[in-house]
């Protein structure tokens, strides 16, 4: 019996595994170039945030630091920034210092830099990465909704899908930071 | 009169008010450029620093690619009245935010050259200004503002109705100035004017003008014063000198009257005196009274006498004539005139074997009294007889011709001809001869002379001793 159906089964199995590659290939294809698109507006969305977080340091009065020859970006959790933000800071300075970048990997492995940015995937608690930064003089920039209301001094929004950013006086200040008013005109004030 | 009077008055009022007028309009007019020169400029600065305030607040927009805040930024440009568009461009020249006040107004965005520095350029009564924008010297965009000056032509305007009011009241300030001017100059000048005229007009040199000064107009014044008095001097002495001309004049004549007077008396009371005598002498010779050694002084005695009848009858003669002087004329032909002076000295003619041709084709007639006219004719004919060449016959010419008013009686004879150089002052005098061996008494010419001179004419006389002399006598030849 088994002999008697064996090749109408294989025959089957072969349609529906031949039918299935073809739907597989096409889902493939169509999720490939789906990803392929995100991955280009997430690129272009990270060159941005890189160039916006070069440009706040223009607009920060930072606390001068006298042993310090280098300007410090921290950077947590896996990102795209990562790729933008070197090609900045290869030929940018901040008050003819230059420019240097430090990862995380976990909260407690951040040391003191000036601006420290928490990616979406860092993926751990908010109130250890503060915890660990408190009253340091660090900037601290997040990019999740809601993390400026819990904090944070900059939080990039996207709004009409313009990139915006959220500005939290009161952590900015209690950082120990000023903001220009040039820079806070332009950002969703959170309280 | 009034005429001149107006003319000097005008003109200087004319050249007062003009260079008022010239100098106030060339003030008004580098005022009123120089004020909008000004305004444009301050317009200029004042939209630099609202396009460099802009500039500064847009700054961070451009930096984060903030449209909104940027036009929001713009917006606030509303409360400038002047400014009509404008606009921020990024890096690249794009359009990045935009206001205009007009929606319908330009809609095309602004074209500039990115490359430039700051510029403010005028279009008529449009300005644009543009302003780079630059963080730590990295070029991020540029501030376009637009205006549109409305209060320039607002200012121009009311900058003319203000020149228009200075100039007429500079031309008002120079009347009233001409008008005291007037008093201080002109109306002197009218017052020398007319005291000149005065003086012209009554021939009054006692006349002064008042009230001279030390200027110019004073000396003018002061000249035609000192003029007046010399002038009144002169007058003075000319009348006194013509006062005692007249006196002289008027003894003269006196003189020259009793004298004429005394010349006919003891001419005529002398006539019958040398007549008897010589009455007498012609006796005592027919009577042989005589004795041979006293006839020689007898001859002498009775030639003398004879002499001097002669000359007491010329004399009486010429003062007889001097009477007939100023008789009317009439019209006289002169052949026939002529004629009869020809048949009264037939004897002279034929003995003496004269040629007299008449050509009086010229001129036939002559008003004149015919009395002279004879006594001229037969003057001239008889000494061109007695004054001939030694040897041959005299021939005499006679024509006339006409010269403006006068008749000229020409008569030309080849005699002895007279020395002109010798006798010229003494051609016409009484008793006077220039020729020692023929007879005469010497009054024709006298009588020729007298008698041209008494009707307004004048003789000419042309000689060459031993050629002949040619007498040219003008006879007033005035209308009846």
């Amino acid at each position: 019996m088994k002999s008697y159906r064996p090749y109408k089964y294989r025959d089957r199995y072969k349609w529906l595994t031949g039918k299935l590659y073809k739907t597989g290939m096409l889902l493939f294809c169509i999720t490939c170039s789906f990803t392929s698109r995100q991955q280009k507006d997430k690129a272009s969305e990270y060159n941005m945030k890189a160039a916006f977080i070069y440009n706040f340091t223009k607009y920060i009065e930072w606390k001068p630091s006298l042993d310090e020859n280098e300007f410090t970006i921290g950077v947590i959790g896996p990102s795209p920034i990562n790729d933008p933000l070197g090609e900045i800071v290869k030929t940018a300075t901040v008050d003819s210092k230059k420019i240097t970048i430090k990862r995380f990997s976990k909260p407690a492995d951040i040391s003191f830099c000036h601006i420290l940015f928490i990616s979406r995937n860092s993926g751990f608690p908010l109130e250890d990465i503060l915890a660990k930064t408190n009253g340091k003089g660090m900037l601290i920039i997040s990019e999740q909704d809601g993390y400026a209301g819990l904090g944070t001094a900059i939080n990039f929004v996207i709004v009409n899908s313009k990139l915006k950013f959220e500005a939290n006086t009161k952590a900015i200040n209690a950082a120990g930071l000023t903001a220009s008013s040039q820079l806070l005109k332009l950002a969703i004030i959170v309280k | 009169m009034t005429g001149s009077r107006n003319s000097i008055k005008n003109k200087l009022i004319i050249i007062q008010t003009a260079t008022a007028f010239i100098v106030v309009l060339v003030c008004c007019m580098f005022f009123v450029f120089n004020d909008i020169r000004t305004f444009k400029d301050s317009a200029k600065r004042k939209m630099y620093s609202l396009a460099r305030i802009v500039g500064e607040n847009a700054t961070s927009t451009l930096v984060f690619l903030d449209q909104d805040a940027a036009t929001q930024i713009l917006m606030k440009l509303n409360k400038e009245p002047d400014i009509v568009q404008a606009a921020v461009l990024d890096k690249n020249g794009k359009l990045f935010a935009r206001y205009i006040k007009h929606q319908a107004l330009s809609s095309s965005p602004p074209i500039v050259d990115i490359s430039k520095p700051a510029t403010s350029e005028f279009e008529g009564r449009r300005l644009m200004v543009s302003y780079p924008l630059y963080q730590d010297s990295a070029f991020l965009g540029t501030v376009i503002l637009h205006a549109e000056l409305n209060d320039l032509n607002k200012i121009i305007i009311s900058y003319i109705n203000v020149a228009g009011l200075v100039l007429l009241t500079a031309i008002i300030a120079s009347l009233i100035i001409s008008l005291f001017l007037q008093r201080s100059i002109v109306y002197r000048l009218l017052r020398l004017v007319s005291k000149t005229k005065e003086v012209a007009k009554t021939g009054n040199y006692a006349l002064r003008v008042d009230g001279t000064g030390s200027d110019e107009i004073g000396i003018l014044a002061d000249g035609f014063n000192n003029m007046l008095t010399q002038i009144e001097k002169m007058e003075k002495f000319l009348k006194e000198t013509n006062e005692s001309l007249k006196n002289y004049s008027m003894t003269l004549e006196r003189t020259n009257r009793e004298l004429e007077e005394f010349a006919y008396i003891s001419s005529h009371d002398m006539k019958s005196p040398i007549t008897s005598l010589v009455g007498i002498l012609t006796l005592m010779q027919q009577k042989d009274a005589i004795k041979p050694e006293h006839r020689h002084l007898f001859d002498l005695a009775f030639n003398s006498a004879t002499q001097m009848r002669k000359t007491i009858h010329a004399l009486n003669e010429i003062i007889a004539f001097r009477k007939t002087l100023k008789i009317e004329r009439q019209k006289i032909d002169l052949a026939e005139a002529l004629e009869e002076v020809k048949l009264r000295i037939y004897d002279l003619i034929i003995s003496s074997g004269a040629l007299i041709t008449a050509d009086f084709s010229k001129c036939p007639f002559v008003n004149y009294p015919a009395v002279h006219l004879k006594s001229i004719f037969q003057n001239l004919l008889t000494n061109a007889i007695k004054y001939k060449q030694e040897g041959s016959p005299p021939v005499i010419d006679i024509k006339t011709t006409s010269w403006e008013n006068f008749v000229v009686l020409e008569v030309r004879d080849r005699g002895l001809g007279i020395d002109m150089e010798r006798y010229k002052d003494k051609l016409f005098g009484l008793f006077q001869r220039f020729h020692i061996h023929t007879e005469g008494m010497g009054i024709g010419l006298h009588m020729i002379h007298s008698i041209v001179e008494s009707y307004g004419g004048k003789i000419l006389i042309e000689s060459e001793v031993n050629e002949g002399t040619t007498f040219k006598i003008y006879l007033g030849n005035a209308p009846l």
